[in-house]
């Protein structure tokens, strides 16, 4: 077994501006799915990100500056990371179809932990 | 392919917002008072958005409705604090009750508030509209579903009728309860149309809202339970009788396409006898009081349709 991490993505401006009760609604859907998963043994844990007050550092000649993020350039932004464990790639990507995320928004990126320096 | 929603799960997590919003709204006002209600109403808006977002991520904690209530109430609190600082909180919320008291207290506040919904200068339908928002906990778009309006219409309603009601008296803070028959066949009509509810296909994405039926049964067991002195209490006992035997059938009244199964071709199997057995407990009770009512008929000839074995004389 393997695990992974879901980049849940979504457009910066995703969550500003919607009724409140949609916005429950989302956010049960989340719920509901992590649930299942939890159900199943797959789910391991994930975080929320606070996505309007990151900062953002870049590298200048003058220093390392750091400014606020997500900057309006950005179209799309980090919104959490969920954590699954699964039997190799392929089932970790029929797990992650089957979420949620995807009534509400158009892509995850799934990446391999790497497990391969134990403690 | 895109992912389907899993309505079952999904089901049980809005039964338990719903339920436990009502509970915090009822045990609130009734300690703070109902002038406060828009307030303690966005509390706990708040609350509830603030423990989802926990569960978003970390999935549900073990015994999810006591941790909601818990982090629920202590968030609305201290938004509360800040936004009306002239209620006494040492005395409103700190109050050394034991769990025997506690339970009273919870139950006394949820009778209190399903109360408010039958205030007297509401007409029935605003009053049952009241009661669906505060007490069985349907949202505005749900509601502007069922009368048939938009969510906007149905908010600027529920505010209307929730400044009439006020500065009444009767609710408040701590003031102890005053039945009287007209209240309880207030009450008796809002819990039967809440009931109906549970059948009403604009309602909801399934055939049958289970959560809304359920929660209507409850509070009608509540209310026969705490009230019995009284000429409704026949009326009300046939009514629990009434929603015991017809909730004993709900789980067989739709097929795995959830399309509606008629009662020739609902497997008697899946039927619950504990309910079967409540409602004929409770018709019994009924047919001791004084007068027989509509709701007396009605308990009979569910009755009847309850009976496994039973050539239904149609």
């Amino acid at each position: 077994m393997s695990k992974y991490a879901l980049l849940l993505n979504h457009p910066t401006d995703r969550y500003e501006d919607i009724p409140e009760d949609e916005y429950m609604d989302i956010i049960k859907d989340y719920v509901e799915w992590v649930q299942n998963q939890v159900e199943k043994g797959v789910y391991i844990g994930g975080h929320k990100l606070q996505t309007s007050t990151g900062k953002r550092l870049t590298k200048s000649a003058s220093g390392i500056n750091a400014a606020d993020a997500p900057s309006t350039e950005i179209a799309e932004i980090l919104g959490g990371i969920m954590i699954i464990e699964t039997d190799g790639m392929e089932a970790a990507v029929e797990v992650a179809r089957s979420h949620l995320h995807f009534v509400h928004n158009q892509s995850l990126e799934i990446w391999p932990l790497d497990e391969s320096v134990e403690d | 392919m895109s992912p389907s929603k899993i309505s079952s799960a999904r089901a049980e997590l809005d039964q338990l917002v719903r339920r436990q919003r009502s509970k915090l709204t009822a045990q609130l006002v009734n300690r703070c008072g109902y002038h406060l209600l828009p307030l303690i109403e966005d509390a706990i808006q708040d609350a509830i958005v603030k423990a989802l977002e926990k569960w978003e991520y970390d999935g549900l904690p073990d015994n999810a409705p006591a941790w909601l209530y818990r982090v629920a109430y202590n968030r609305a609190n201290d938004l509360l604090r800040r936004s009306a600082p002239e209620i006494d909180y040492e005395v409103a919320f700190n109050s050394r009750l034991s769990n025997d008291q506690l339970e009273a207290d919870e139950i006394d506040a949820e009778l209190k508030l399903l109360l408010y919904c039958c205030h007297p200068e509401l007409t029935p339908i605003e009053q049952q509209i009241l009661m669906l928002n505060l007490v069985i906990g349907l949202d505005y778009t749900e509601l502007a579903n069922l009368t048939l309006t938009t969510k906007q219409a149905i908010a600027q309603r529920l505010a209307r009728l929730k400044r009439k009601t006020r500065s009444s008296n009767q609710f408040r803070s701590g003031q102890r309860l005053e039945w009287h028959g007209e209240s309880i066949g207030s009450l008796i009509a809002a819990i039967y149309t809440a009931f109906n509810l549970g059948y009403f296909p604009r309602l909801g994405e399934s055939l049958i809202r289970r959560d809304v039926a359920f929660e209507a049964l409850r509070l009608g067991q509540v209310i026969s339970n705490q009230y019995s002195a009284s000429d409704q209490q026949g009326r009300l006992l046939a009514l629990v009788a009434l929603m015991s035997f017809q909730c004993s059938r709900l789980s067989a009244r739709g097929n795995s396409l959830d399309e509606p199964l008629l009662l020739q071709d609902q497997n008697p199997n899946h039927w619950d006898p504990h309910l079967i057995q409540q409602g004929h407990q409770m018709l019994i009770l009924a047919k001791q009081s004084n007068g027989i009512s509509e709701f007396h008929v009605e308990a009979a000839i569910a009755a009847i349709h309850s009976s496994k074995n039973a050539d239904t004389n149609w």
